[in-house]
């Protein structure tokens, strides 16, 4: 590739390397859910080892999974849209450069330290305090390489999807500094800045938001970037995709109070909380039927495409999974549900059934375009995939929710005289088929993810430069 | 929390959601929203020939060297 060609064309590399490392965190990732969710199984699985018990290895799975392969399809993503909707190459190759190789030291870290057992036992901010000021500094990195692309964009208008995945990184940036404000006394250990209820709030202000913009405003504006392309035809309506947009800002972030139901959290803030959860349906559910309705006129391609059978059904969970969480924060709801696998099924409807199935769709859509091929290896291998992650996850759910309403209706069971109807071991033993069905679930998703992987190798191995060039001159 | 602080609280929420949403879609003419809608295959001629076909709508597809030129 001449110098020239290389300043005209489309920074591809770095969006090849994060593409990459989503299936291969992917793979690891979702390979650690399997093993803990088999511990629950067989005990006998944690091996007697402090550094593979469950609760070293389930925040590690948490991890790998969010930042590692959800983290990773977003950064290729957010690189790969931002360029073709403003028409320009990525804003500096070598801090591009530096944001894969950081993001990717900041998984290793997370890989190490935590069955190390050098946590902050902050959910999914467990990372401890060195490892959080490098994620914070790669994350500014991040932000300078995606705003600053957006601001030399040769479009007018700024596409809808970039305003997702510019929130997405603000307020991420936002989160994390807040929730991660300590005092470090080593390299690897330190103590909050917050204590007490103070300390919960900001824990689960961060947390709700995790999910809010980690796992759904990027997630979102790839969704409005690939959905349209995949079906060639344009947003149902870039009227509500804006109402959507800024509903969703002014709402997700007041949500969070809902994780911390029945607590010593103040009440007014639990209902706050709550009601804010519930209004936030509205929005939730405008951009899920808004991208839905993209497909209007071409419902027809679902029969003979499965990269938009993958983004169609992740809208159908993502729709599901924001219906279930409202409901979840209701007040009276979550008496029954708090604390039990219904919460579990809850996020992977989420995790596995939306952030997985739009990643996939959107690899599959981005990989033959980045590696210059006409179309990824197999067709056909997609069509398992997506019949086994479906499958996987509907195995997921269904077992937590039974096990779930089994779990809150056994633990709130009393007897005339006061006493509890059940032990807590007598709830856990009902819960162990529901552990069996969740373990087979998670072993026919990785399977998919496998073959994935798989049918990646194979089209990567045969990548053509001249075409990656090609497609990235013209694209 | 004080009543009409907490209303307050909540109705400057609403607030802002009502004037920001407002001035985004100011001056957000059908053909401006239209055109913004297409911007993900301005940079794909032959994608963007499929579009306006399929929808009716013109497509302003760049020509690829002007749509990469620095």
């Amino acid at each position: 590739m001449s110098t020239h060609q290389q300043a005209q064309a489309y920074n591809y590399k770095v969006v090849r390397q994060f593409v990459v490392m989503t299936v291969v965190w992917g793979i690891v990732g979702m390979a650690m859910g399997v093993w803990i969710a088999s511990q629950l199984v067989w005990p006998e699985l944690n091996l007697d080892l402090p550094w593979t018990s469950f609760g070293r290895l389930r925040p590690l799975h948490t991890s790998l999974v969010i930042f590692g392969f959800a983290g990773s399809a977003q950064f290729a993503a957010s690189y790969y849209a931002v360029q073709r909707t403003c028409q320009v190459r990525l804003f500096s190759d070598k801090l591009a450069a530096f944001t894969f190789w950081g993001w990717q030291a900041t998984i290793v870290i997370m890989l190490v330290s935590l069955p190390l057992g050098l946590t902050t036992t902050k959910e999914y901010a467990e990372i401890e305090f060195t490892g959080a000021v490098w994620m914070a500094i790669v994350w500014v990195a991040y932000g300078i390489v995606f705003f600053a692309t957006l601001m030399r964009r040769k479009a007018k208008h700024i596409y809808v999807g970039n305003w997702f995945f510019g929130a997405f990184i603000v307020v991420i940036a936002m989160l994390h500094v807040v929730n991660h404000l300590s005092i470090p006394v080593s390299w690897f250990k330190s103590y909050p800045v917050y204590s007490g209820a103070t300390d919960a709030m900001v824990q689960w202000w961060y947390g709700h938001n995790a999910v809010g913009f980690f796992l759904t405003t990027g997630f979102l504006g790839m969704m409005y970037y690939f959905v349209p392309k995949q079906v060639g035809r344009p947003v149902y309506s870039y009227r509500l995709s804006i109402v959507h947009f800024w509903a969703l800002i002014t709402l997700y972030i007041w949500a969070g109070p809902h994780h911390l139901h029945y607590t010593a959290l103040p009440d007014w803030a639990q209902s706050l909380g709550m009601a804010m959860s519930l209004i936030l349906l509205a929005p939730s559910w405008g951009g899920m039927i808004n991208g839905m309705m993209t497909l209007s006129g071409a419902w027809h391609k679902l029969r003979s495409d499965p990269i938009l059978r993958f983004l169609v059904l992740s809208l159908a969970f993502y729709g599901m999974s924001t219906f279930e969480g409202p409901m979840m924060a209701i007040k009276t709801v979550n008496a029954l549900s708090h604390y039990t696998d219904w919460t579990i099924g809850h996020v992977h409807a989420g995790a596995l059934g939306w952030v997985a199935m739009i990643t996939f769709g959107s690899l599959y859509h981005m990989i033959p375009k980045v590696f210059g091929r006409e179309q990824m290896h197999s067709i056909g291998m997609i069509n398992a995939h997506f019949w086994l992650a479906t499958i996987g996850t509907v195995l997921y759910i269904a077992s937590m929710w039974v096990n779930g309403i089994a779990q809150g209706l056994m633990w709130r069971a009393t007897n005339d005289d006061g006493t509890l109807t059940y032990a807590f071991v007598e709830a856990l033993v009902a819960s162990h088929p529901g552990f069996i069905v969740r373990f087979v679930g998670g072993v026919c998703f990785l399977s998919g993810m496998l073959l994935m992987a798989y049918n990646t190798w194979r089209t990567v191995r045969v990548a053509d430069e001249k075409l990656a060039l090609n497609n990235a001159s013209l694209a | 929390m004080d009543d009409w602080l907490y209303a307050l609280y909540c109705l400057s929420g609403v607030l802002f959601f009502y004037l920001v949403t407002s001035a985004c879609l100011q001056r957000h003419s059908s053909e401006v929203d239209d055109q913004a809608s297409l911007i993900p295959f301005a940079d794909d001629p032959a994608v963007a020939r499929r579009v306006e076909a399929a929808t009716g709508k013109p497509v302003p597809a760049v020509a690829p060297d002007a749509a990469l030129k620095a």
